[in-house]
């Protein structure tokens, strides 16, 4: 047993300087394998709705959804918050949620259909919302203030206005079809 | 011994040569390189007709606007090698029968991809490097006996494929009978009211079937077998989940039988849920009715997370490593049959008149630190566990535990085999020899 | 090397006339008689309830008989005045640790597999559905267990002076390693902080052997993903066929270090007389 203990002193020792090493919060890669939403448990695909947040002591939670990593700091509160991560829309870097912009719209599908995707600067924000012709941009300070409405039942009322002729169901191809698909569209299945 | 057997080959080669050279007898076919492009045969074709393709190689991609029928008559395969989907329908009442689909195309690309209403997809074999069937905006489809597989690259890996069957923002549609494996979510349904799911047999994909936002639907006789999790159940209201068997979803860290995340007023019957990880993880679950379960031989029987105000009634728990590992739940839990717990029955009703505690311990402990987990069943904690069980509080036991399993006796199926008992009695036998010589060798004799 | 034959065979000849060995294997025998008939329902295959309690159970019993068996035959030596005699002799001190090592082994390998024949050949007649490798499973679990707990049982035989003092030093060893471990450590590695906690528990975990050979078999039955994201890794090399050697590398490891650790002890004991 003495043998045992200069080598766990060692070792404590080891994780003393690593652990003194790391001040700034940085953003844990996803690993598709372990990684669940620690909210909805949902396994989390490696894309631009992945969020995640370190709390001060370094314990790392991940989330599939913006919406859910807002779900989970509403119910703990953020007092050992460390840093919260969203992810650009379009290259998928880690950024800060509070220096992100939002962009919303029910008909963006994300994983968990909260609608909210992010984006590491104002412009490339503003150009999703020309491209698509839908969503309205929100900083982290107006995001704040979002219902965070999950979007079940988004074309219910288009469906019932529509009805089941096949005039209908072109006019709908138009726009879902495959020039037309969305591009939030693309993402969570 | 040895004549008889050259003497037979040689026949057999026989047999071969007549079958090779005997003229149109069927067995030829074009040959592959023959792509016949299908469009056209589409193109030609009546609103309201029926195609009945013979026998062949055809070329994809497609596209059907006009109700139409497409049958075979023999071995047909459809080969599509670009990003768009192989077939994709935009009418209503389509009907596609008995095709091979074969989709080279990966990403967001499918087999069969509709946009339309009443389309009917039956005895379709779907191979495919992207999805297999996705359904937008389409309702009362009809999904029935057909066969969907990924290809076998990632193996272990599906979370890096497409969808056996993808439904979005359909609803009254009827998936039956299918065989899916080998994809990601073999099937996924996101937003619909109405859905029947029956009688699929789904392996080695990551959910099995994964509802969201699904309400009044039915997941019924579905069996699911080496999936990361056999039903994603979330966010789902007034659905039966009944009949389905769920086994060996145990090699993932979060695999298990069934998930029900934020699901209420829901039925959980008669699903046997055997050697997985987790039989039932509930989470947000609350006002479900759960009975006639068989919960066999999963290292954790049923884990109930911030779960209230559930029925657990006259389910059977046995041979789990652990029945139940519970935190913040409080549930009404009577007349299960524990096979971890002796009762006694002194009423002589069948029930036993002492309750049974479970024991929400180890739970708390994980749920601090994920490290802990390696402490699962090790024997200190099961001792720590018992000074714990002390301080129950009311929601954590059975009041009324079954004294006789009536339920799931046909369920368990183990793979011991008779050559197993053999083996294992010649090796007992030469253990005891060995160790009684040791003994006469070694000790007895000078 | 002919040394150490010798002293292993004089410790093979001691340990089958020592009543404590008989006794043992009586009580391991009826032991793996009562999970056979307790189990004699079930099928015994894969990580489930019946091969989790056999687990446990076998956790208590062996390490303690093997605490036990090896440390009074250390200590006997010292009271008899055998050590004192045979350091006389032109013996080395390795020959002696290694003799003793082996001879034990050998006795209680011989507990171990007339249990397990017993368990063998009874299962054919009560027709118990063990599965071939379940039960190869827990014979090598029982040989590994029996491997390392003997090389801490000569540790505390070599450190205690009679049989009285190993007999406590013993039991608090075993309570240490497979009843209070996971109390023990869930107390004080609260203290640490959040990110220290998985590190030290997997060292500590390597240094004991309950852990090591319980963890190791019920990955190998298959139920490594119960142990949860932090180890999935792990539990990969394990399951793989290298796994083994990789386990069986770890445990010459742990033999050789503590049996270095004893022959440390006498050697010091015979230079200081």
């Amino acid at each position: 047993m003495k043998k045992w203990m200069p080598a766990v002193m060692l070792a404590l020792g080891v994780l003393v300087v690593s652990a003194c090493g790391e001040k700034k919060y940085e953003a844990i890669p996803i690993n598709e394998t372990v990684d669940i939403c620690a909210v909805c448990k949902m396994q989390i695909k490696d894309d631009v709705y992945a969020t995640q947040l370190t709390m001060i002591d370094g314990k790392n939670y991940k989330f599939d959804d913006i919406g859910c990593m807002e779900k989970w700091e509403h119910e703990h509160g953020k007092e050992q918050l460390g840093m919260d991560f969203v992810r650009d829309y379009n290259d998928k870097t880690w950024i800060e949620h509070d220096k992100a912009t939002y962009v919303y719209d029910p008909s963006i599908r994300t994983s968990m259909a909260y609608g909210v995707i992010s984006f590491k600067d104002k412009k490339s924000a503003e150009k999703f919302v020309a491209d698509q012709g839908v969503g309205t941009i929100m900083s982290a300070k107006e995001l704040e203030s979002h219902d965070w409405q999950q979007n079940k039942e988004m074309m219910k009322m288009m469906m019932d206005e529509k009805g089941h002729g096949s005039e209908g169901m072109k006019g709908m191809d138009g726009k879902d079809g495959k020039d037309g698909h969305h591009k939030g569209d693309a993402g969570h299945k | 011994m040895l004549l008889i057997r050259v003497r037979l080959v040689f026949v057999f080669f026989l047999l071969n040569l007549i079958c090779i050279w005997k003229p149109g007898t069927g067995l030829a076919e074009p040959t592959p390189t023959t792509l016949i492009p299908l469009q056209p045969v589409i193109d030609r074709a009546q609103e309201g007709d029926t195609i009945l393709l013979s026998p062949g190689t055809y070329l994809g991609p497609v596209t059907i606007d006009k109700k139409i029928s497409i049958q075979s008559s023999g071995s047909v395969t459809l080969v599509n090698n670009t990003q768009e989907s192989a077939i994709s329908i935009h009418a209503n009442g389509v009907l596609l029968q008995g095709l091979n689909i074969e989709q080279n195309g990966d990403g967001e690309s499918a087999g069969v991809e509709l946009h339309a209403n009443d389309v009917q997809l039956k005895e379709l074999v779907i191979h495919t490097k992207g999805y297999g069937i996705l359904l937008r905006d389409s309702n009362r489809t009809l999904i029935q006996n057909n066969r969907i597989s990924g290809f076998e690259q990632n193996i272990g890996k599906p979370e890096q494929k497409g969808n056996g069957i993808d439904l979005y923002n359909s609803h009254d549609n009827q998936i039956l009978g299918n065989k899916i494996t080998s994809m990601r979510d073999a099937i996924y349904m996101e937003k619909g009211r109405n859905e029947t799911i029956k009688g699929n047999q789904i392996s080695y994909s990551r959910y099995a079937i994964h509802c969201m936002y699904i309400d009044d639907s039915l997941v019924s006789h579905n069996e699911g077998e080496h999936n990361f999790t056999g039903a994603m159940v979330m966010v789902v209201r007034n659905t039966t989940v009944s009949d389905n068997s769920f086994r060996k979803q145990n090699e993932n860290v979060y695999a298990q039988g069934m998930l029900l995340y934020d699901v209420q007023k829901s039925v959980i019957k008669s699903n046997v849920l055997e050697g997985n990880r987790v039989g039932i993880y509930m989470e947000n679950a609350s006002d479900n009715q759960l009975s006639d379960n068989v919960l066999l031989q999963n290292f954790v029987g049923i884990q109930m997370i911030q779960s209230e105000q559930n029925l657990l009634q006259h389910n059977a728990f046995v041979s789990n490593v652990v029945d139940t590992a519970n935190k913040d739940s409080s549930n009404q839990i009577t007349g299960n049959y524990w096979d971890s717990f002796q009762g006694i029955d002194i009423t002589n009703d069948g029930f036993s008149d002492i309750s049974y505690s479970m024991n929400s311990f180890y739970q708390n402990v994980i749920s601090s630190n994920a490290a802990y987990q390696l402490f699962f069943q090790s024997p200190g904690m099961t001792f720590l566990s018992e000074i714990f069980t002390g301080d129950q509080k009311q929601g954590t036991r059975d009041n009324a535990p079954m004294m006789k399993m009536d339920i799931g006796r046909e369920a368990g199926h183990g793979h011991a085999t008779a050559n197993d008992n053999r083996k294992v009695v010649t090796m007992g036998v030469m253990l005891l020899l060995a160790a009684i010589s040791t003994i006469i060798i070694g000790g007895i004799r000078k | 090397m002919s040394d150490m034959m010798q002293v292993a065979k004089r410790e093979i000849k001691m340990g089958f006339r020592n009543p404590w060995a008989y006794s043992f294997l009586i009580l391991f025998s009826i032991f793996s008689l009562c999970l056979l008939i307790i189990n004699s329902q079930n099928y015994v295959q894969g990580y489930s309830a019946v091969t989790g309690s056999m687990l446990s159970l076998i956790l208590y019993l062996l390490p303690l008989m093997t605490l036990f068996i090896g440390s009074f035959s250390l200590t006997s030596e010292k009271e008899d005045g055998n050590w004192q005699l045979l350091s006389t002799y032109p013996l080395g001190t390795l020959s002696f640790v290694a003799g003793k090592y082996i001879g034990l082994m050998v006795v209680l390998m011989t507990v171990v597999m007339f249990g397990y024949g017993l368990m063998g050949v009874l299962s054919g007649i009560l027709g118990t559905h063990f599965q071939f490798q379940t039960f190869g499973l827990f014979l090598v679990f029982s040989c590994l267990l029996v491997m390392l707990f003997l090389s801490v049982a000569m540790i505390v035989g070599s450190l205690s002076k009679n049989r009285w003092q190993a007999l406590t030093i013993s039991v608090s060893v075993w309570f240490f390693a497979v009843i209070g471990w996971s109390t023990i450590l869930l107390s004080t590695l609260s203290f640490l902080p959040y990110l220290w906690i998985k590190p030290t528990l997997v060292i500590l975990t390597l240094l004991n052997p309950a852990e090591l050979v319980r963890l190791f078999v019920v990955i190998r039955l298959g139920g490594g993903s119960i142990l949860g994201p932090e180890y999935y890794e792990w539990v990969g090399w394990i399951q793989r066929s290298s796994g083994g050697w990789m386990f069986a590398a770890v445990c010459m490891i742990w033999m050789l270090c503590s049996l270095a650790i004893v022959y440390w002890i006498w050697e010091r004991g015979r230079s200081r007389g």
